[in-house]
Order: C-alpha cells, then structure tokens, then sequence
C-alpha cells in the first residue's frame, strides 16, 4: 500500500477554510480531540485523481504562528510536528482570502519557514474579480516558490485544479529544516514590509471593497435599528423552533406512540413488552421528536455564520459583553450554547486569555440548550394558554423567549460578578474581523447542519437508551405486593427514591414523582420528560395513559409549580455531559465542581422565590 | 502634524497611521510588553496604512469598526485598543 499523504490546512479566520475542507473531504470526516490538550481534531479523507490517498487536518483559524489562544497553539504544534503521536504534515495547504491579500501572505511567510513543502489555494476569486482585485498569479507563485490555485470554496470551484496541484506536488514532497521563530512587534513590521513589496509586485489592479457590504453594514449596524433587527433575528428565531419545527415534530410524536401501542401489545402484559415499548421506545422516542427543533436552531446558527452576520452580532453585543468583563468573542460561544452547551464550551477556545475563556465556560451553561426544549415544550404548551398577543405573536412563544431571556441576563450578571471577585487582573484586548457579507453555500450549510442531528441521534442512541432501559427497571423493581394501595411506582426505588428525597425539594412546590424525574435528569436534561411519562404512566393514572403527559399536567399542577420547575431549569446543572467537557477543557475538577455547585444554589434559590411569590400572588 | 488617536475619531474620519504605540493607550494595564502591539500588526494595522472609520457601536460609541487600506474586511476593536493607535486625519466630514 503506497502511503498516506498528511496535508494541514492553514489560513486566516473568515476565509472560507471550512467552506474548503467540506469541499475537498465531503461527509468523509472524524473529529476528536488532541490527546492531553482540548482542541478538536478535525481530519477529513479524500483521495487524488491518481489514486494517493490523502489525510487533511483542518486547523484552527489564525493570522500567525505566533499562538495567542489554545486553538492556534495547537496550529502551530501541528504544522511544525512537535506534537507527539501525531503523524508529521507532508504538506501545507494554505487558503488565502483574494480580497484581503496582505493578511494571509504574512502568514504564508511563516509557513514557508517551516520547511515544509506549501500550495496555495487563492479563495473567493469570485469576489475579487468582482470587485477588481487583479493580481499576476505566475509572478506570485514564483515570488513564494510554490504553486497557487484559484478556488471559490462555497461554490466548488477550483476544487479539481487543487487536487491536480496536490498530485503534482506529492512524487517530490521534501521537508527543509524549519527556521521559524516566535516574532515579536518588530518582527510583524519586517513581514508586513516583506508582503508590501510582494504585493507592488503581482499587483494588476487594486479592487474595491465591497459597497452592497457597507451599504447592508449601515442599517445592520446601526446604533437602533442595528440592535432592533439583531433582537428580533433572535425572536424569530425561537418563534420558528416554538411553531415550524412544532410541526415534523408533532407527526413524529404520533408515529412514535403507534410504535410503542403497537410493540406493547404485541405481547400484552409482559415484561419484556413493558421494557422494550415503555422503556426504550418511550425514552428514546419523547427525545428523538425534538430533532427538528435542534435541527432549526443549528439551520439558524450555521445561517448567520455563513452569511457573515454572526461577527456582527458579535459587534452589536460587544459592549454589553465588555460590561460584564467579557471578551466580545464570547458571544459566539454563547449563541452555539443555545443548540448545546458543549460545542459552546468548546468554542470558546477562540478566546485568548485564560481567565475570559474561564468565564465564558462557566456561563455558558446559562443559555437555553436544546435539551431544555422538551420539558419548556411541555410545561409550557401544558400551563400556558396557546392565545395570540398583538394578533401574530403567539404567548406560549413570548413565554418562551422569556425563558432564554432571563437565562441570559444571569449568565451576564454571574460573569460580572465572577469578574468582580474571582477574576480580577489585566484586561484584554478585544479585536475582531467582520468579514465581508456572503450568500451560504448549501453543500456546506448541509454539511454542517448533519454534525449535530448526528451527535444529538448519537446521544439518543447510546446515553438515552441505557438510561431509559435503568429508569424503567428502577421504577419497574421491587414489583409492588400483591395486596398494595399505592399504584406500584411507589413502593419502586424510583419511588422510594423519589418520596426520600422530597422534603428537600418541598419548598420548591416539587411533588415526588417531579423529584424522583429529576435524578435520571442529572444524566441528560431531555430524559426528564420521558423519565416524568413513564414515573406517571407507571403510577397508573389514567390520564397519563389516556391522553398524554401535557394533558395531565395542564389537569393537575398548578401554575405555580409548572413555573417553579421552569425556572428550576433555566439555572439547574443537570447534565453529565457538560460537566465533563468543562473538566476536560479547563483540566481541573475545581471548576465544574464550582459550576455545579453556584447553578444548583442559584436554581433552588430562584425555583424556591418562584414558587412562592406566584402561590401567594395566585390566592 | 497634529496627530488625532484612532479612539477619538468620529464616524467617516479617513487618516493615515502615523504610529502604533502601547504606550499610547489609556489603560496599560491591558497586557504589556508589545502584546497589543504585535496583535494590531497582525490583524493588519501598519504604519502608513489609511484607515476610514465605518461604524460606532451604539453605547460610548464602542466598539470602533474601521477599514484599513482597500481590504474587503472590517476590523472591529475597542476604544481602549485603538488608543494606541495615531492617525494623521486627511479627511472629515
């Protein structure tokens, strides 16, 4: 078997790195991490015209080798192989923006110098040329001694000649001794000057940027309206996951209980039907329905991302960041906690000091994940009249949004306070790139919408199964005796469970059967509301059975309760998951330990207050 | 010359940079040693580069997002930052 090429693909932010590799690799991808360190490793396959096969390391953006944060840090390693157990980089790839020359060939300076042979793949040709950015690209191949490609990622084009460039790179790949060093300000100025004189070189015409961006940026970014469209984006979009995805959602729902009726009664009243239709089909099928709604956030988030609005979010959010001590980066973190606190957490690698990554990871659990959805779903669509307010917005939706909401404004006032407290120090230089507005390109929008319906279905399958197949044995065993009274869930160790721990959460209006829901919860949020249907079902009411879980709550909780729960999760710790990604990211057991125990304060304090001024205010 | 700091500018100011100084800033406290420095240099500031100011944030008119040269991106930074930078002002309307 010949061997297998490693390529590392390098370029600054925003030039369409992802739009390249998802190009060139298609669904062909792994991710993982880096042993010992955090950052995602994101390897993707392909394979040459003439048959090599060929590994490509996608890695982290940067506008240096220099290593501010975590993220580049590990472009770096990787470029220059001090990493071990890794295979060493046979070649560089590197994406350069066409419309931004001089930023990305400061970078190609430095990765010349690691001795490694380089191709250039010249992205967003499409632009340039639009807006008049004309360079003599011979002269430039032969300035930097290796071969450059014209490509337009999102549109794939380009994407043969690349791989063309690859095969005729391989037969004669060799590796000088590297002869990069950590640069310091005066060092930058020598490349800046060095890429000047590159540039007066291939220059043909110097474009223009781009007016429609500037003349979009005017109202986007407007100190009013800015702010006004940026809120009401944001209202849309849990409008559409609250209504839209309501839709596939509810089809599922009903296909899910033809299946679990159809196996139960398949071999009435035994246990195995019991255990395959109430426990796995029950647990996993209340949680797979909400993938639509997963589904349109991440849509919304990849979206944004793509069109190049994010950034300027990020920019409209800033100051209100930078008021509770945050970087204006750590907006995008939070905005991916929205779908799930764990790609969040990961996502705040971009930040560069310790102590604002710190923070942000901390805080990140605050935002509204999309494994809360079920239960606000329900609670709400249970408690909360389904009326319209100003005759288009509907209130289980105004609910809803509130429900972030207030998520946010505590993830702002932790993060002052930790800032105030935990944190004091230097501060820290927030700069950010907002790059130039573009139309998403559906392959890669398709792409990235797959990751997460794949991991949240992973989930579904792995975690979910084994902890509805524990919970329904749980509630199933010790079988109650022949002469009981109490339906049969009670004398269970779920029960027994749930009944021993409930004067803790008395005061917080909890009846049993929440508490004893709660503890499956611990292990993943969206178990709860199918860990609530089979405690119900198992408690025999017939409601539960007859006409669902919603109706029964809406029957006989009453609001304050409902609230009181709601609230419980805005603030609860209540996944496993997370706990562990914040251990392994800030590589320490001190800070999810400090996580967990300032969420489960703030979220019995808050339930606790709820409860109590809506049970006074409702006598 | 008089030279006017990037952090005082208004909306439209188009200037040429004269200087990128730490020094300079109003809150040295913010990483010392040529870090700021180095990082502005990085994201494309440059002595003799002209810089146009775009947009103002809406609150204390922060953050600054400004255009250096002819590129197609924007920079987006705080005053704190771009109070190390000085620019000689060509243009003001």
């Amino acid at each position: 078997m010949t061997k297998i090429i490693n390529i590392a693909l390098v370029g600054n932010p925003n030039c369409g790195k992802t739009a390249l590799f998802n190009s060139l690799t298609g669904s062909r991808q792994r991710v993982a991490n880096y042993a010992g360190v955090t950052v995602e490793k994101k390897h993707g396959y392909f394979i040459t015209p003439n048959n090599t096969k060929c590994t490509l390391i996608d890695l982290p953006g940067t506008y240096s080798l220099r290593s501010r944060s975590p993220d580049e840090k590990i472009t770096r390693e990787v470029v220059m192989d001090e990493i071990k157990d890794e295979s060493k980089i046979d070649l560089i790839l590197c994406i350069m923006d066409a419309t931004n020359l001089s930023n990305g060939l400061r970078l190609i300076l430095e990765l010349k110098q690691s001795g490694k042979p380089v191709i250039v793949a010249l992205n967003m040709m499409d632009i340039a040329k639009t807006r008049g950015y004309h360079y003599k690209l011979d002269e430039l191949s032969k300035i930097l001694d290796c071969e450059v490609v014209k490509t337009v990622a999102i549109k794939n084009q380009g994407i043969n000649e690349l791989l063309v460039a690859i095969d005729k790179a391989i037969p004669n790949l060799v590796q000088k001794p590297h002869t990069w060093s950590v640069s310091d300000a005066k060092g930058v100025r020598q490349y800046h000057a060095q890429v000047a004189q590159i540039i007066e070189k291939i220059k043909i015409s110097e474009g223009s940027p781009s007016v429609w961006t500037d003349r979009v940026d005017n109202i986007l970014l407007h100190p009013v309206f800015g702010m006004l469209i940026l809120l009401v984006l944001l209202f849309l979009v849990f409008q559409s996951v609250f209504t839209f995805a309501d839709i596939p959602k509810n089809f599922m729902q009903d296909c899910v209980d033809h299946l679990k009726d159809y196996v139960v009664g398949l071999f009435p009243g035994s246990l195995f039907g019991s255990l395959v239709g109430n426990g796995v089909i029950a647990g996993v099928g209340t949680v797979i329905v909400f993938l639509p709604q997963i589904l349109t956030i991440s849509l919304f988030i990849v979206l944004l991302e793509d069109t190049g609005y994010m950034a300027r979010a990020a920019f409209l959010m800033d100051k209100i960041m930078g008021s509770a001590g945050l970087h204006g980066k750590a907006f995008i973190p939070l905005l991916s906690s929205f779908a799930c606190a764990i790609p969040g957490i990961m996502a705040t690698r971009t930040i560069e000091n310790k102590n604002d990554r710190l923070v942000t990871i901390l805080i990140s659990p605050l935002m509204t994940c999309s494994a809360r959805l079920p239960i606000y779903t329900l609670l709400i669509s249970a408690l909360i009249p389904s009326k319209t307010v100003l005759g288009f917005l509907s209130l289980q939706g105004i609910v809803m949004f509130s429900l972030f909401f207030i998520g946010i404004i505590f993830a702002l006032l932790v993060a002052f306070v930790m800032k105030i407290f935990f944190f004091k120090g230097e501060r820290q230089p927030s700069i950010m790139e907002l790059p130039s507005y573009k139309i998403p390109g559906l392959k890669n929008v398709i792409i990235e919408l797959i990751k997460p319906a794949k991991m949240f279905l992973k989930r579904a399958g792995t975690i979910i199964v084994s902890i509805s197949v524990i919970l329904w044995f749980l509630s199933t065993f010790p079988v109650a005796p022949i002469d009981a009274i109490l339906p049969a869930i009670d004398y269970s160790f779920v029960g027994i469970l749930g009944h021993y721990l409930h004067p803790i959460f008395a005061p917080l209006g909890f009846s049993w059967q929440v508490v004893a829901a709660l503890i499956p919860g611990m292990a993943a949020r969206e178990v709860v509301v199918s860990a609530l249907g089979t405690i119900y079902a198992l408690s025999g009411t017939e409601d539960a059975m007859q006409n669902g879980l919603g109706v029964l709550i809406s029957n006989s909780w009453t609001l304050a309760m409902g609230a009181s729960l709601l609230v419980w999760y805005i603030f609860a710790p209540q996944c496993a998951s997370t706990l562990a990604v914040v251990k392994r990211e800030t590589n320490s057991i001190k800070w999810p330990i400090i996580l967990f125990s300032y969420q489960i304060v703030l979220a019995y304090v808050m339930a606790f207050l709820v409860y109590n001024v809506i049970s006074i205010l409702m006598k | 010359m008089d030279l006017i700091n990037l952090a005082n500018c208004n909306r439209y100011d188009i200037g040429i940079i004269k200087e990128i100084n730490e020094l300079n800033m109003y809150d040295k406290s913010c990483l010392s040693g040529g870090e700021v420095e180095a990082r502005l240099l990085e994201m494309g500031f440059i002595e003799g580069a002209r810089v146009e100011v775009l947009h103002l944030g809406a609150f204390g008119e922060e953050p600054i997002a400004i255009r250096i040269n002819n590129s197609n991106s924007i920079i987006a930074l705080r005053k704190n930052e771009a109070s190390a930078v000085l620019l000689e002002k060509i243009k003001n309307d």
